[in-house]
């Protein structure tokens, strides 16, 4: 498998390097060969170029057709299948809106009432118009089905006959409601006018059978005259129309509020009866009352029985509410055939939107299938193009380009390829002539140049040398000058010395010589005589004085001498020095120079020398260096302290100390001054390091010190507590590498 | 085209109706109140027709007197009173539709009606629409209560008349057989559960009682009926035109009964009714006697009536009427912001009952926050000389 695999991939890379590179190859070698051996690049990118052109132009046309065959169907779709589709929905909506809505006409309390809600209704109804002809137009247009058109309008006509219908029922209802309204106060003041009328002529009649009493002004009628059969027949006739009147009006009360027809017919044959009662009663009633009381119960049946009476007014009523009802019914049931229409016709409409829906999708999509392929076409073209040409035409300009650059940079060496057979070639001839014309030019320069170089830099070098030479000279006259500055406070002090001793004895024995010649003088005078053990005596002091000068001027002798010996510039010579002698020397040296230099200066100079240290064959002057150096700085560590800490209990103090170990010696200085921070304990003894920087060290002296030391096969080494102390220890050998020069000077 | 033309119709009637309606709804801006600019404006529906027209047209004299006496002052801070009639006939129904279309017409309140079966139901129409209902001439208790804000009684009830009738009768004259006649309504109901009420008080029955049919005169079988009761006194609540008759027809059949009357009969109407055989006929009244101009209240209106109508005489209809036309002149004086703001019912109402005693010249009324009673005080008078005479006790 893996092997497979492998060789698959193999397979795979190999196709594709082929394709990547030999194709292009050898179509280049092949539009080599067909165009003579001569393509220039103009015609390679017409070539390369051209061929993405034409494709894409060629699908852009093509995408264009097919867009324009995707929106006539759409457009189809729009025209002939949407109106039809929204029309038919419109339909279906506002007839439900019209059906849903009749209950209102029905429930509609006045004729006002009744307005308004047909005036709503007529809108919808011309919307519902509207909308059925949008449906019909739209088939029409699409020239289909026709006759569901026509039968679509007839529903929708038929629907609103009947709504029309309902409500001219209601408006015949409403008209009679509000008759019968009237009727009804009829009915109640005529009930009224007939009970007062009644009433009244049954308490007069009551009272005259009772009393025989009509008027107030009367005089009784005999009992004979108002106990008559007619007089009760009047009162028990008008009890009876009472009776009966009451029943008759209630009746008719009954009749204006009734609300089925059955039992309003029912009614009707009982008011038949009590209206026949009362009129029966009537016969009983006296002429007088009897033609007013018929009056009365005429207009009572005339209320009842008239064509537009209450028994009429209301069965109309009751008629019109159950018209109205069947009427709703009907409507309803259009309303469900036109909606099953309507949904038919939305079936098929909505059939065709989607046949032409489907056909557009398919040239959509093939449309996207072309687009794609032209799509990867133009893309390989693309590919090959930039192979066969374009990568080509840049690597051959590339390599161009760059060995232009390199030459002109002034790298004459690299070769210009020359391929092809175009005007990049010709380029490429061209700037190898002018390479190898360069080239030759370049090679007779370049030998004057590097000779001339070497020299100005040999120079160079010298005049940097001779600067090094004189600074270090500077330098180091510096660093003699310096410690001879620590000097000169402590020569100028010890001088004193000998000087005052030398001015003393000087004085004395000019005081002597006086006293010996006048003990001359006066001996000549008196006999001449002397005296001479006196003389003597004088002569004797004399001389001591003398001795003493000469002393204390050898000694000052020796001072001068020393500094001088200190200051001399040449070679020193190798001597043997007395450390004892020599360390004490120069402690008070350093002691005074310090204090000259600061007079607040103060130690307690502690001096531990052993005996037995004897001497060392040095260069005294270069070992007196070392000593004055360290004990000077010791001192200033001291100073340095005292000053920073301010301190009172602390008591600055150096300690020097010889040791004798046999073959050696050892120096010590100690002092209890600031001690050396860590961080530089390590540089003190490099040259320039200075930790007195502007205060006239010029950072060489411990360098120098520790230079000497070695010389003369020693060591100095620190030791140092940070606050605390300081100690430098020198161990020099009694004869180190340098003795060889006393034995033999 | 037809359906055309029933759209632009429709929207006719809509523009016609939108301007017709459009002064109506400012109107009611403050009309609705019944309250303007220059006037506040009152409604009475009152019987200015049949049988009890008398008393609605002295209702409306007093009212209208006590009205134009304030008119003449200033009116109410500037704005004049204006009074609307309309006739209900003294009929239930035609008074329900007379209270509505004054308050929808916009009217501060109701005042001046007559009778109970009216009142009856005009009040809870007026209460409904918070508009007080003032000065209905009716004693029935229906109208009186501490659940009836807007109704705002000026005189004394039916119970407190007929307690006087009964308490004269038996104190006075020692009678102990008292019958009634009464109408067969709610006004006549209220005085008979009255009579009844104040009877058994005493541990007394009823000698008799009668009824007739209201608006009409046919009383004379119950007039029959109460003569065999053989009653010493006939207490009578009713209208004018019936008690007329009955007294004057229980006479000639020879009834020497004392028949005692209650207010709301209609004194004068019934004076001209009797004629001259009214003598001894007592009629108890809620109102001073109106010709007693040493009462101020009556002096002034009797000045103020004769202002309206040079020929008026003085009644306790008018003077009733004229009472309650002051109740509100002093009221809405006392409530109404000087500075003219317009005039509320509530603050009229809340004046009302917060106001303690209110001196109308003499005739002193007093409401609270449970009375809506102003008088408690029931006056006694007797047709003497064909002429009413004030009384304070009965004497054979």
């Amino acid at each position: 498998m893996k092997d497979t695999t492998r060789t698959l991939d193999h397979r795979l890379h190999s196709a594709f390097a082929w394709v990547l590179k030999r194709l292009p190859e050898r179509l280049h070698a092949r539009a080599h060969k067909w165009t003579g051996g001569r393509l220039g690049i103009g015609t390679q990118i017409v070539v390369g170029l051209g061929g993405g052109v034409l494709l894409t132009l060629g699908a852009v046309v093509m995408a264009l057709v097919l867009m324009r065959v995707v929106s006539a169907r759409q457009t189809e779709v729009n025209e002939q299948h949407m109106p039809a589709l929204v029309g038919a929905f419109d339909v279906a909506q506002l007839s439900a809106d019209l059906v849903r809505a009749t209950p209102r006409l029905v429930a509609a309390n006045d004729l006002d009432a009744l307005d308004l809600v047909r005036m709503e209704f007529v809108v919808t109804e011309d919307a519902l118009l509207a909308a059925v002809e949008e449906v019909t137009g739209a088939q029409a247009a699409g020239g289909t089905e026709e006759p569901e058109g026509e039968t679509l309008q007839a529903l929708v006509n038929d629907l609103i006959g009947i709504v029309t219908q309902i409500s001219e029922s209601v408006n015949r209802r409403l008209t009679f409601r509000e008759r019968l309204q009237v009727l009804d106060g009829q009915l109640t003041d005529l009930s009224v006018e007939l009970q007062l009328e009644v009433e009244q002529e049954i308490d007069d009649q009551y009272f005259f059978i009772n009393t025989g009493l009509r008027e107030l002004g009367d005089s009784p009628a005999p009992v004979g005259q108002r106990r008559t059969l007619s007089e009760i027949q009047h009162y028990s006739g008008l009890l009876n129309f009472k009776a009966y009147q009451n029943e008759a009006t209630a009746l008719i009360a009954q009749a204006i509020a009734e609300n089925d027809l059955e039992v309003l017919q029912a009614t009707r044959e009982r008011l038949e009866t009590a209206l026949s009662d009362v009129v029966g009663a009537l016969v009983d009633i006296r002429s007088r009352q009897r033609a007013s009381l018929q009056e009365l119960v005429d207009r009572l049946e005339d209320l009842y029985r008239a064509p537009e009476g209450v028994f009429a007014t209301r069965s109309g009523e009751l008629e019109e509410l159950a018209r109205a009802e069947e009427l709703v019914a009907m409507s309803r049931q259009t309303t469900a055939e036109l909606v099953a229409r309507v949904e038919g016709l939305v079936d098929s409409a909505e059939g065709s939107a989607q046949d032409a829906a489907n056909h557009s999708g398919n040239l959509v999509q093939l449309g996207f299938w072309f687009m794609l392929t032209v799509t990867l076409l133009v893309i390989g073209f693309a590919v090959f193009g930039w192979k066969f040409f374009g990568e080509r035409l840049v690597v051959r300009m590339g390599r161009l380009s760059r060995a232009t650059r390199r030459m002109s940079k002034g790298d004459l060496e690299v070769q210009v390829q020359i391929e092809g057979n175009d005007e990049l070639t010709d380029m490429a001839g061209a700037l190898e002539v002018f390479r190898q014309h360069a080239v030759e030019v370049q090679r007779l320069n370049l030998v004057e140049k590097l000779a001339a170089e070497v020299q100005a830099k040999n120079d160079k070098l010298e005049d940097t040398l001779e600067n090094l030479r004189r600074t270090q000279q500077q330098v180091v006259k510096q660093e003699k000058l310096a410690s001879l500055g620590a000097l000169t406070a402590g020569i100028a002090h010890e001088i004193r010395n000998p000087l005052n001793f030398v001015n003393n004895f000087a004085a004395l024995s000019t005081e002597l010589i006086e006293e010996l010649r006048e003990e001359l003088d006066e001996g000549a005078e008196e006999n001449g005589e002397v005296d001479r053990e006196y003389v003597d005596e004088i002569l004797g002091d004399l001389d001591t004085n003398v001795k003493k000068v000469n002393e204390h001027g050898e000694r000052a002798n020796r001072i001068v001498e020393g500094m001088l010996a200190h200051s001399r510039e040449e070679a020193g010579q190798v001597e043997s020095v007395d450390m004892n002698l020599m360390l004490d020397e120069y402690t008070k040296l350093a002691y005074h120079g310090m204090r000259g230099a600061d007079p607040m200066f103060n130690v307690d100079m502690v001096k531990e020398f052993d005996p037995t240290a004897g001497e060392v064959e040095a260069i005294a002057r270069d070992l007196s260096r070392v000593f004055l150096n360290v004990v000077t700085n010791a001192c200033h560590a001291t100073h340095q302290r005292r000053k920073k800490s301010g301190d009172s209990n602390y008591f600055p103090t150096v300690t020097v100390r010889t040791e004798s170990l046999d073959d050696r010696v050892r120096v010590t200085v100690h002092d209890n001054g600031t001690g050396i921070p860590d961080d530089i304990v390590g540089k003190i003894f490099d040259p320039f390091f200075t930790t007195k920087a502007g205060t006239g060290g010029t950072g060489l002296g411990l360098s120098i010190s520790h230079e000497i030391i070695q010389e003369h096969g020693g060591k100095l080494e620190v030791n140092t507590e940070p606050g605390e102390y300081t100690e430098f220890v020198i161990t020099l050998p009694r004869k180190g590498p340098l003795s060889t020069g006393i034995e033999s000077a | 085209m037809g359906r055309a033309g029933g759209v632009s119709g429709f929207l006719a009637a809509l523009v016609l109706s939108a301007s017709a309606v459009d002064p109506g709804a400012a109107q009611t801006e403050s009309g609705g109140s019944g309250v303007f600019a220059d006037s506040i404006v009152f409604g009475q529906s009152a019987a200015v027709s049949g049988p009890a027209a008398e008393l609605g047209e002295n209702m409306n004299l007093g009212v209208r007197a006590a009205f134009e006496e304030a008119n003449l002052e200033g009116g109410i801070h500037g704005r004049a009173l204006r009074l609307i009639l309309r006739d209900d006939r003294y009929e239930a129904e035609a008074a329900v539709e007379s209270t509505r279309a004054l308050i929808e017409h916009g009217v501060f309140g109701l005042i001046g009606a007559v009778g109970t079966p009216t009142s009856r139901v005009a009040a809870p129409i007026a209460s409904a629409a918070q508009v007080p209902y003032i000065g209905a001439f009716t004693g029935a208790e229906l109208l009186r209560g501490d659940d009836q804000r807007y109704v705002v009684n000026l005189r004394a009830s039916y119970y407190q008349e007929t307690e006087e009738m009964v308490e004269r009768l038996t104190t006075d004259l020692g009678f102990s057989r008292i019958a009634i006649l009464y109408q067969d309504d709610s006004y006549g109901q209220a005085g008979l559960t009255g009579v009844i009420q104040a009877l058994d008080r005493r541990n007394m029955a009823l000698a008799g009682e009668g009824t007739y049919v209201r608006n009409t005169v046919a009383v004379k079988r119950a007039l029959l009926n109460l003569r065999s009761n053989n009653p010493e006194a006939i207490i009578i609540i009713g209208a004018y035109g019936a008690a007329a008759q009955f007294i004057l027809w229980a006479r000639k059949i020879g009834m020497r009964a004392v028949f005692v009357n209650i207010s709301f009969v209609g004194s004068n109407a019934l004076l001209n009714a009797l004629g001259r055989g009214g003598d001894g006929v007592v009629v108890t009244q809620v109102v001073p006697f109106p010709r007693d101009t040493s009462i101020p209240a009556v002096a002034r209106y009797q000045n103020a009536i004769r202002r309206i109508d040079g020929s008026a005489q003085p009644g306790f209809v008018s003077l009733e009427g004229y009472l309650a036309g002051r109740l509100v002149v002093e009221a809405l004086r006392a409530s109404a912001d000087p500075g003219g703001a317009p005039p509320t019912r509530e603050a009229f109402l809340q004046t009302l009952e917060a106001a303690g005693p209110i001196d109308l010249d003499g005739f002193t009324v007093q409401y609270g926050p449970a009375d809506n009673q102003g008088s408690d005080e029931v006056f006694l008078t007797i047709i003497r000389g064909g002429r009413f005479v004030p009384v304070t006790r009965l004497t054979r």
